[in-house]
């Protein structure tokens, strides 16, 4: 069987690669997606607009790793989903509460997934993503919801 | 004749004596069960270029967030900040021109 080809939005992305621990030293809901992912359990398919906010913040709230993260990043710069044009983003403004959350949604429906990985409830767990996921059959999920998807949760 | 090309490579006496043993069981050569070998090792390589370093950056960008007391709300907060600035400065100009032009058609 093939693994869940999950699409993450850069929220969770980043809660997977800096917090991937909790405060006491727990591993976090976003470590929990991490390793199941480098143990092969899940598939991450990576949208250009979401590594393009990546690189955004990353330059900014980490100037010192920058150069180390990007060495890290161009290898995987082929297998990235491309970014949407405008009218593929025009196409999914009446999903988004947010426009700015459009290019996310775009790339999104390009990259075909399975299941849209996101904690951010006010942008992607709303009636207008609803019926995004009923437009294009692409399922909106939380970390949590991920985790019980796949087993480790009830 | 298949367009081919040839390669030498050296091994230790142990390992030339596996890798015999391993064709004869296989029934195939020398040379078939080394090129063999050597397509699913570049395979597996091909496959590790297209995981995303999600490990590695966080073995990179966790302890120095945690040094610098960087909590997970001022980050995500900042990304939606970045997200909010790149749709302004690269897709709404274009984005709104079409949804005009559709508009007035």
């Amino acid at each position: 069987m093939r693994p869940l080809r999950v699409f993450p939005d850069t929220g969770v992305l980043l809660a997977m690669i800096v917090f991937p621990r909790d405060r006491s030293g727990g591993l976090a809901l976003a470590g929990e997606v991490l390793e199941m992912y480098e143990a092969g359990s899940l598939e991450l398919v990576i949208g250009r607009a979401v590594v393009d906010e990546l690189d955004d913040v990353l330059d900014v709230r980490f100037p010192h790793h920058r150069l180390r993260a990007a060495a890290l990043l161009a290898p995987f710069a082929p297998h990235l989903v491309r970014l949407p044009l405008p009218s593929e983003i025009e196409a999914v403004l009446p999903f988004c509460s947010d426009p700015s959350d459009a290019p996310i949604f775009a790339s999104a429906v390009l990259a075909r997934p399975d299941v849209m990985l996101s904690n951010d409830f006010r942008a992607f767990h709303t009636p207008q993503a609803k019926a995004f996921r009923e437009r294009h059959q692409i399922t909106v999920d939380s970390l949590y919801g991920l985790l019980r998807r796949l087993g480790r949760r009830r | 004749m298949e367009d081919v090309r040839r390669i030498t490579i050296r091994v230790s006496p142990e390992l030339h004596q596996q890798l015999t043993q391993l064709a004869a069981c296989r029934s195939v050569s020398l040379n078939r069960l080394a090129v063999e070998a050597l397509e699913t090792y570049a395979e597996a390589l091909a496959a590790e270029q297209g995981r995303f370093p999600l490990k590695e950056l966080s073995a990179l960008l966790a302890p120095a967030a945690e040094a610098e007391g960087l909590t997970e709300e001022e980050l995500l907060e900042y990304a939606r900040q970045v997200r909010r600035r790149i749709w302004q400065e690269r897709y709404e100009k274009a984005v709104r021109a079409l949804s005009s032009s559709q508009e007035n058609r």
